[in-house]
């Protein structure tokens, strides 16, 4: 089960990688809609 | 007194005559523009026919949105709103015609009224869920009545004790990253779809929204690792998993799945292995744009395009059916891309749980070949004889005589 334990580290690291990646290249649905005059929160 | 009696009939037919020209010139009227008596507005026929769920014509209302010539004069009852009423404001704003600047970006936010919305919302939870929710039961209740009828498919030769490298550690590694993510996407959807219906009523609504909230986390980033999975195992299964005649001999015996001693011969993958693989790959692919067209909302619109090219094949017209529409706004391309990401994934999940139960409970042997990698010889003999019968002629050695 060796291979099952390094998929779901896998799964992790993925995650929190395309989170940060995402969150750094400003994909956010709140940065893509919307301007200076407008929050989103 | 003829002069009378002439006079009068006389005054009848003109009577007559002028009554059916009237007659004739409102019919006439009414067929050039029924809705004349409520002043271009709605019937009550267009009122019942909207509750009745009929189609109704609305260009009466789209068309009269104060734009253009339709725009009352400024010395008119309504000049001072600027020629526009309220009421065609606001048909404008729902029709999408009005000349609308925004602060925020995207087409998007331009979008003020967009009453489709509502039939998503209805469908959504309505038939969706039902439909969706009926399919993972039946499929549970035919698994669990095939367990109780069938039982564990056993291996029913004497087992050797010999073991037999089925999946090397990559493959194994693919197998539970696609699985491992598949897992936990199908969990995190159902909880956003059934939340409300199931959890909110236990737990409140406070505790639900810490739980959604996670959940979709879970959901927009664990999708990259179930992507990269899916593109791994297509890659390194795609080969094994081309059809061929042995498959229809396996079909045709029902896999012996239904009764012991049978086991049409198979290679590395069999026809019923080969079936999910291929829905894997498919569903899995298609899961995946709907997916990506929700995670970058209304950048990747997608159903416009698919609909025009179902609408060029003609195969609608064929089947009696009504164009599908090739304009859509933003939020309707999203809406359309969440009910078919849902529709997708109660037929990924209700496949993958035939697929669960038989590499666990199901089938004595199968979970070893993503457990360890090794399965039982007996079982390979059994379930791939033709696989076995290549790898000893291939690698030269056979695990069963050998020391």
């Amino acid at each position: 089960m060796k291979s099952f334990v390094v998929a779901c580290v896998a799964i992790v690291v993925i995650s929190l990688t395309s989170s940060y990646a995402l969150k750094s290249i400003g994909f956010s649905t709140q940065d893509q809609t919307t301007g200076a005059a407008v929050r989103v929160e | 007194m003829l002069l009378r009696l002439f006079s009068t009939l006389l005054l009848m037919v003109l009577l007559a005559f002028g009554s059916g020209s009237a007659s004739a010139q409102n019919t006439a009227q009414s067929d050039a523009e029924p809705r004349s008596e409520t002043g271009g507005a709605q019937t009550l026929t267009d009122i019942m026919a909207r509750q009745n769920g009929e189609k109704v014509d609305d260009y009466f209302r789209r068309n009269a949105d104060g734009s253009g010539n339709t725009a009352a004069g400024i010395a008119d009852q309504l000049g001072t709103l600027g020629g526009t009423s309220d009421a065609e404001l606001y048909r404008a704003l729902r029709y999408g015609s009005a000349d609308i600047t925004v602060s925020a970006r995207g087409a998007a936010a331009e979008v003020i009224i967009q009453d489709g919305g509502m039939n998503w919302l209805k469908f959504r939870s309505g038939p969706l869920i039902k439909v969706g929710g009926y399919l993972l039961v039946g499929m549970l209740i035919t698994l669990a009545s095939f367990y109780f009828l069938r039982g564990k498919i056993r291996i029913d030769g004497a087992k050797t004790g010999h073991k037999l490298l089925r999946f090397n550690s990559l493959e194994r590694f693919g197998h539970w990253l696609l699985a491992g993510s598949f897992i936990l996407l199908g969990i995190t959807g159902l909880i956003t779809l059934f939340g409300r219906m199931f959890i909110i009523p236990l737990i409140g609504k406070e505790a639900f929204a810490t739980i959604a909230e996670a959940g979709k986390w879970v959901h927009n980033n664990v999708a990259w690792a179930f992507m990269l999975g899916l593109l791994l195992v297509f890659l390194m299964w795609v080969l094994e998993n081309i059809p061929n005649r042995d498959d229809l001999r396996w079909l045709a015996k029902g896999g012996g799945l239904f009764s012991k001693g049978v086991h049409p011969p198979a290679r590395k993958f069999n026809a019923g292995q080969k079936i999910i693989f291929w829905a894997v790959v498919i569903l899995g692919a298609s899961i995946s744009i709907s997916g990506l067209s929700m995670l970058f909302p209304f950048q990747l619109p997608m159903f416009a395009k698919t609909f025009a090219l179902v609408n060029d094949t003609g195969v609608l017209q064929l089947l009696g059916m009504s164009a599908l529409p090739e304009t859509l706004a933003p939020h309707q391309e999203m809406q359309y891309s969440q009910i078919w990401h849902t529709i997708v994934a109660f037929i990924f999940i209700a496949i993958i749980l035939a697929h669960i139960y038989l590499g666990s409970v199901g089938m004595e042997g199968a979970f070893d070949a993503m457990g360890s990698g090794e399965v039982e010889t007996q079982w390979a003999k059994e379930h791939h004889s033709i696989w076995y019968d290549d790898v000893v002629r291939e690698t030269g050695v056979d695990p069963d005589k050998a020391k």
